[in-house]
């Protein structure tokens, strides 16, 4: 068991890292998510192995994310949020930047419909699924971050409207 | 701003993730939740036997030892003798500090060593030091205190030009609560055998204003065990795992050398 799921969570693990980095926005934050969420499919592990043990997991770091923020906010709000991201100059770095903090100023849950349903191209009812919500609810989470992206984070827009 | 977009921005930012290899740590955590659920049931059916007796709790967890051909740690002088039995408690292990400080405590986790380091920016003197601890006593006037002497091996940060002199530093603890004959709960030898001599650690340190002496942060204190390190005031556990990730104090030295000069 402990190789096959080893061997598992080694191919996957990356992967996971990259959501958890995209719905966090924090390094450490996103490896205690994936961590884990890796303990929690191996203490799991025979009944999940025949299963989507990838999709277990993703839910897990997205739910906890949303758990934690709403237990921690008070630190997290205390974080800098910069008035303006960064010079509208259209490199790459700079659009890391500029998203990154346009990210910041959605709510975790917003942000994890933004990433499942762009990132990891799931289908809106399945990121209901992973969140555990309605696909109404996923819909209109995902309208009001596009929404707030454009109006707290004009750069952004001007950033991508630059590259097309 | 097109769905196409956000997706090639979002890869963007996912190809920033960090990289690190965590399944060793999830399966050991994972096989220490296994033990602590075998340990509940066992607990059950001990209670039982012992209902109607006093349950002493067994000392802390004897640490084997620092690294093969270092030096001492904080726990590899301890014997079956060695601390009070209230002082101690292997079910919430705090192997430098006696226990009945602990409780008290009152935090807010702070995650990662760089955030500690932002969290000392105040008006009071602070520094960071690694360092072997040189003595334990307790101050004639005040009966309720204990003061550890630290020798500096690296003085990592100071707030400014001399905050730390003499290359040594007298951190001051709160011994612990007493009983109500008027005796420590946690005695001074038992804050010796806790903190040996020569036991190597790593401190967070202010000056609180008016004070000589200085205490170390709540969460800014470690010493070095076979594992990495240990929390010596707040268990790692509680402070968060961005720190039990870190190996050892000389790692844990690097840490704060980097997020002071980031800070600086």
């Amino acid at each position: 068991m402990n190789r096959e799921f080893a061997e598992w969570a080694a191919s996957r693990q990356q992967a996971l890292l990259r959501t958890a980095y995209l719905v966090t926005g924090d390094p450490h934050r996103a490896q205690d998510l994936v961590q884990d969420a890796l303990t929690k499919v191996a203490l799991r592990w025979s009944r999940l192995r025949s299963g989507d043990p990838e999709a277990y997991a993703r839910r897990i770091v997205v739910r906890d994310n949303v758990s934690w923020w709403r237990r921690w906010r008070r630190e997290v709000l205390a974080g800098p949020v910069p008035e303006s991201a960064a010079r509208v100059d259209g490199d790459e770095v700079e659009r890391r930047l500029v998203l990154a903090s346009a990210l910041r100023r959605l709510t975790p849950k917003q942000r994890a419909v933004l990433v499942l349903r762009f990132y990891e191209d799931l289908t809106e009812a399945e990121t209901a699924a992973q969140l555990g919500v309605s696909v109404g609810t996923v819909k209109s989470q995902c309208h009001a971050a596009l929404a707030r992206l454009r109006s707290a984070a004009p750069e952004l827009v001007d950033l991508v409207e630059g590259q097309q | 701003m097109t769905e196409e977009r956000i997706r090639g921005l979002l890869q963007e930012l996912a190809a920033q993730a960090p990289t690190r290899d965590l399944v060793g740590m999830a399966m050991r955590q994972a096989t220490r939740a296994r033990k602590r659920r075998q340990v509940a049931v066992g607990a059950v059916a001990a209670t039982t036997v012992t209902a109607s007796g006093l349950i002493l709790a067994p000392r802390f967890d004897a640490d084997p030892g620092g690294p093969a051909g270092s030096s001492v740690t904080a726990s590899d002088q301890r014997t079956p003798e060695g601390i009070s039995p209230e002082c101690g408690n292997e079910k919430q292990p705090r192997p430098f500090v006696p226990e009945p400080s602990i409780p008290m405590v009152d935090m807010v986790p702070i995650p990662t060593p760089e955030r500690l380091v932002e969290t000392m920016d105040g008006e009071e003197p602070w520094a960071i030091v690694a360092g072997r601890i040189e003595r334990v006593t307790k101050p004639a006037l005040d009966r309720s205190r204990i003061d550890v002497r630290v020798t500096i091996t690296d003085l990592i940060h100071e707030s400014e030009p001399g905050t730390i002199d003499a290359g040594r530093v007298d951190l001051d603890f709160w011994q612990g609560p007493s009983y109500n004959s008027g005796g420590m709960v946690c005695s001074l030898e038992d804050w010796q055998y806790a903190l040996p001599e020569g036991a190597r650690l790593v401190a967070v340190v202010f000056q609180p204003k008016g004070r000589d002496l200085f205490e170390p942060h709540v969460a800014g204190l470690f010493f070095e065990s076979k594992q990495g390190i240990k929390g010596g005031m707040i268990p790692l556990s509680d402070l968060g795992r961005a720190w039990q990730r870190i190996g050892s104090l000389d790692e844990l030295v690097e840490r704060f050398r980097g997020a002071v000069a980031a800070g600086g």
